[in-house]
């Protein structure tokens, strides 16, 4: 099996998962490059952890949330954004591209959406240079 | 078997009256027209972007989910009510249920058929919130129905969940207390004719924009299928109207409207919205209302009643509307308008009101519920009301039912 | 903690999963040769839901946690009733592998996927460290309402209606208002907020006192706080609050001109004019018009929100003689100070209008929450202290804190007569939660190091539950019973004191790990 595109994927377990079944029910499969780790709240993601994910050869970090003001745990998606926004800003420093990680926002009846904007993503990163760290921290 | 309720509707008031009944310990039926329990809201998409826009769509179909799995609650969709009887401290009703084609308990909701489906339309996956969580077949557009003996969602489903010999059936139901919760149906816009709805595709109801965007994630026009340039959204359509339409305001317009110009403004910056309206009757202070404007250039709000949709010489919408401050008439051109469409009694109220000899107004809507007799009335079929609005009430209801049936709270 | 063994359950239920023989086959190998912290234990069935008993009853020595792997959604076979007994839920993880199904009917192409799922989530949990889930039975059996207007005393009344014991909290004096199983607390000023759903403790103040009550759960009915309708300096209009109109037409005179305001404020302020009560002023402007009181009656206002049926009631009012005038942002009524007449630009006609105002009806002006007494009550609120109150829409008046309810402004501004309903929805909450007689305390929960905290006070604040609070030695603790398991502190905490049980570190780090790795 070659080196595929990888797209880890933190997704929170409530309006988020519910959107992803919604959508698969739907007919509407994940893409094939998003791996999902299913976390309670975005709130729960810390930076370094992102970066983790990067560093151990993801293309790409969508974090998916619930949409600010009606977060399950009521603030979750509103830090996870801050801190999205400033490994955009890592990412700049170190040259590498910050459309690299996405924070993006979904409601549990929102299943095609999402989608699209996961494929929407998975297609951004397709289009930027392969990684260089790819398999150099295994 | 005597069930506590029966609650007749399974929109937001009767999800919202189910959930208090379940978590007051009482058993619960739930019967409904469509094909899945859940109501209007299933075919109501998101408002919001990044921030919640506070729409109401995910409410009653999140609570849904959430009482989905009890074992105290059952749901029988594609049902029509045949007779209604009260016997003594009983309330039965027969009911004819049409066939699904697709048994919810061998689904195992893995999506395949849904990607199998030759026919758009033809299978209808559930939306998030629904009862059950199981597709339906649409017999008039099916292939397997319509001539060419298609099997495709048969063939890949795992379970052999598919059944299309099923056939209609007979249900009775018995029930200590009902619970009517009919809800409204959108106004006809054709009988609005000046707006051209059906006349050109690019004109659509606001529950024809919502049933896009569910679908793409996007509102595309109809008769391309592209994102629109220049959008009107009028207000007030078939609502506080003599002449084609009710004349009561329909209540819930304003916020929804504002609501989908919101996320229309957000979501596509190269596109203009153009908001034209009578009066914003908005729940909230007209600041909090529209402080999400800010000083974003592709939206422009306006207090002018939009009087007529028309063809332009380049095959544009030509749509005429006064201006306040002086009463001018302006004229724009945009590729397509979203009609804020009213809500209106259900046919089916007027028979079960008839049926459970429960007064009605002149509108149509229910006027009072008959405590001592065990039956109540929940939401909108009792007066325009919004999501929200019917969700509390659905709920208020709920515990009055069930303290009549004589729990101890 | 170098991780526990996980059980990896999964069924081989071909039908279901899609899977021919060699790729099952292929599977269960590549799982049992998986992570070295699992141990795979495959149950062989056609379906899952026959190895319901053997799955309840499941014993594996040293293995206190499990990934079940279903190939259907867990929910339709009710798997959510059945997972083994003996562990602790919150160390089960059930993976829903449908959702990782293609589009395309081929699934041989899936197997490494569903194997690094799998793999993924008992890398995971193998650094859990969750406690038992645990029912807390309610200490306290009363409800108290905190709330000074109308709709308080209804909502206690109703409680106490009940067979619930109702306490109502009110700054405002509340004479005369007696019910069997009602507490009537007045002159009392809530001040602080303890405890966990089922047993809080509320704080008041009273008579230069401090006191403490119990409670199961809360109801804040509040509404804004009211001040006093006050007309403008130096006029010689008469101000009646619209609250008090049926008792001023019983006797007032004739006079020229009266006037329904939407909000007194809207003459002096340029705040936006705050009207809840649309019925009322409907209905009063109505009754005047039907009993003369007035030669020229109008209702000035910027948005005449006769939403609904209301409608009706407006054309009736109309019909009946008022006069509707709207105003806009840019040119808002003004009074004058030598006669009593309110000057403003009509927006139809656009010419300014000079209406005959002897009397002002409007709503009494009300001014926004304090923002300490929501820190006080310890309910979430906006990073920059606002009075508006935020959070998910779980339910009409619920807030994120189990056990708490609000209505009318306390969710967010509405309409009276959205307010109203709200109240009785509330109320039937309140049965059902008090019903319920326990509170579940989740074993997902954090734990704050001890030593390593700074006493910043950052999970104190960030917590939507507030379930972090300072101790006696000044140190942050976490109210496990409380604790919803959301690990928002945890990752706040500038002294990385703080870890979730069931989310720790390095279990993320692990699903990375395993999400990254590259497939051979």
């Amino acid at each position: 099996m070659s080196d595929k595109l990888k797209i880890v994927a933190f997704v929170c377990e409530n309006h988020a998962m519910s959107a992803i079944r919604a959508a698969s029910i739907a007919g509407e499969s994940l893409p094939e490059s998003v791996r999902i780790i299913e976390i309670p709240c975005t709130g729960r993601l810390e930076t370094p952890q992102m970066l983790e994910a990067i560093g151990g050869g993801a293309d790409g970090v969508a974090v998916i949330g619930c949409l600010e003001e009606n977060c399950y745990h009521d603030i979750g998606s509103m830090l996870a954004r801050g801190r999205v926004n400033r490994i955009k800003d890592i990412l700049k420093d170190i040259s590498m591209e910050p459309e690299r990680v996405e924070m993006i926002n979904a409601a549990s009846v929102s299943g095609a959406m999402l989608m699209m904007k996961l494929r929407q993503f998975e297609s951004r990163v397709a289009s930027l240079p392969v990684l260089s760290l790819k398999g150099a921290i295994q | 078997m005597m069930r506590d309720v029966l609650v007749i509707g399974g929109g937001p008031a009767g999800i919202a009256a189910a959930e208090t009944l379940l978590s007051l310990g009482k058993n619960v039926t739930v019967v409904d027209s469509a094909p899945f329990a859940g109501g209007v809201p299933l075919e109501l998409s998101c408002k919001g972007d990044i921030e919640c826009t506070r729409c109401h769509v995910c409410m009653p179909r999140d609570a849904a989910a959430r009482i989905r799995p009890s074992e105290c609650l059952e749901v029988v969709p594609m049902a029509s009510i045949q007779s209604v009887a009260i016997e003594g401290d009983v309330i039965k009703v027969n009911a004819k249920i049409s066939p699904r084609y697709v048994k919810p308990d061998a689904c195992i909701g893995c999506g395949k058929c849904a990607a199998a489906c030759p026919v758009v339309g033809a299978l209808v996956a559930p939306p998030h919130g629904s009862i059950p969580n199981a597709p339906y077949v649409n017999r008039e557009l099916c292939a397997h129905f319509t001539s060419k003996k298609c099997n495709e969602c048969a063939k890949v489903c795992p379970t052999q969940a598919f059944n299309f010999k099923e056939r209609s059936k007979e249900s009775r139901t018995e029930a200590r207390a009902v619970i009517v919760a009919t809800g409204l149906e959108p106004i006809d816009p054709s009988a609005v004719q000046h707006y051209g709805y059906g006349l050109y595709p690019d004109v659509v109801t606001s529950l024809d924009a919502e049933r896009i965007i569910s679908k793409y994630g996007e509102l595309r026009k109809p008769s391309d299928g592209q994102k629109p340039k220049k959008l009107a959204i009028i207000q007030c359509v078939g609502s506080r109207t003599t002449k084609g339409g009710v004349e009561y305001c329909s209540k819930f317009c304003c916020k929804y409207g504002l609501r989908i110009a919101r996320a229309l403004v957000e979501r596509s910056p190269d596109s203009q919205v153009d908001f034209l309206y009578m009066d914003l009757r908005t729940f909230e202070p007209r600041a909090d209302a529209l402080s999400w404007i800010g000083d974003k250039k592709n939206f422009m709000i306006s207090q002018g009643v939009a009087a007529k949709v028309q063809m332009s010489a380049a095959g544009k919408l030509a749509i005429k509307r006064t201006t306040q401050g002086d009463a001018s008439i302006e004229e724009g051109e945009y590729d397509m308008a979203v009609l804020s469409i009213g809500g209106q009694p259900r046919p089916e109220t007027k028979v079960l009101a008839a049926h459970l000899s429960l007064p009605q107004d002149g509108f149509g809507f229910i006027s009072a519920d008959d405590a001592k007799r065990r039956i109540f009335v929940a939401g909108s079929c009792k007066g325009p009301m919004d999501i929200e609005e019917s969700f509390s009430d659905g709920q208020a209801v709920g515990a009055r039912a069930a303290a009549c049936l004589g729990v101890r709270q | 903690m170098s991780g526990n063994k996980v059980c990896i359950i999964l069924s081989d239920c071909q039908s279901c999963s899609g899977l021919s023989n060699e790729d099952m086959n292929r599977m269960l190998g590549a799982l049992k040769g998986g992570a070295k912290a699992a141990h795979a234990l495959i149950v062989k069935a056609p379906c899952i839901k026959e190895s319901r008993k053997e799955i309840r009853t499941l014993h594996i020595e040293g293995c206190d946690r499990a990934v079940v792997g279903m190939w259907c959604h867990p929910e339709k076979i009710g798997a959510l009733n059945w997972l083994p007994k003996k562990m602790s839920p919150s160390l089960i993880e059930v993976v829903d592998l449908s959702i990782f199904a293609a589009k395309s009917t081929k699934c041989s192409s899936q197997v490494d996927k569903y194997v690094r799922v799998l793999h993924a989530s008992a890398a995971g949990l193998a650094h859990a460290e969750a406690l038992k889930d645990r029912k807390i039975p309610f200490a306290s059996k009363s409800v108290v309402v905190i709330g000074s207007n109308d709709r308080a005393k209804d909502a206690a009344k109703s409680l106490a209606s009940k067979g619930i014991h109702a306490k109502l909290i009110s700054m405002e004096p509340m004479p005369g208002v007696n019910a069997e199983n009602l507490e009537v607390i007045d002159g009392a000023t809530t001040e602080g907020l303890k405890g966990i759903p089922g047993d809080f403790r509320i704080a008041y103040s009273r008579k230069g006192q401090r006191k403490e009550t119990d409670a199961a759960s809360i109801l804040l009915v509040s509404e804004r706080c009211l001040s006093k309708a006050v007309p403008p300096k130096d006029s010689k209009v008469k101000v009646v609050p619209l609250e008090q109109f049926r008792n001023y037409s019983a006797g007032g005179a004739k006079v020229k001109g009266m006037a329904f305001l939407d909000d007194l404020q809207t003459l002096t302020t340029a705040a936006d004019p705050v009207t809840p009560a649309w019925h009322t002023l409907l209905e009063a402007a109505k009754t005047a018009a039907a009993n003369h009181m007035a030669d020229y009656i109008s209702v000035i206002a910027r948005d005449v929100k006769a939403a609904g049926l209301l409608e009706m009631l407006w054309k009736e009012a109309a019909d009946a003689g008022v006069k509707f005038i709207r105003y806009d942002d840019k040119s808002r009524p003004k009074i004058s100070k030598e006669d009593s007449t309110i000057s403003v630009k009509d927006l139809v006609l656009g010419e300014s209008l000079d209406i005959p105002a002897d009397v002002i009806v409007a709503p009494i002006t009300t001014r926004p929450w304090e923002p300490m007494f929501i820190e006080r009550l310890f309910l979430p609120s906006d990073w920059d202290l606002k009075s508006r109150l935020r959070g998910p829409q779980r339910g009409t008046a619920q807030s994120p804190c189990d056990g708490i309810f609000m209505v009318g402004y306390a969710g967010f501004n509405k309409l009276l007569d959205i307010a109203e309903p709200e109240l009785d929805s509330a109320v039937a909450q309140i049965s059902a939660f008090m019903q319920k007689g326990c509170h579940v305390a989740r074993g997902a929960v954090a734990v704050i190091e001890e030593g390593k905290c700074s006493a910043c006070l950052t999970c104190v604040r960030t917590c939507p539950y507030r379930a972090a609070i300072m101790n006696e030695s000044w140190k942050a603790e976490i109210i496990a019973d409380k604790c919803a398991g959301c690990g928002n502190c945890v990752a706040v905490c500038p002294s990385l004191a703080i870890e979730l049980k069931n989310c720790t570190r390095p279990q993320i780090g692990a699903q990375v790990a395993a999400s990254t790795e590259v497939v051979q």
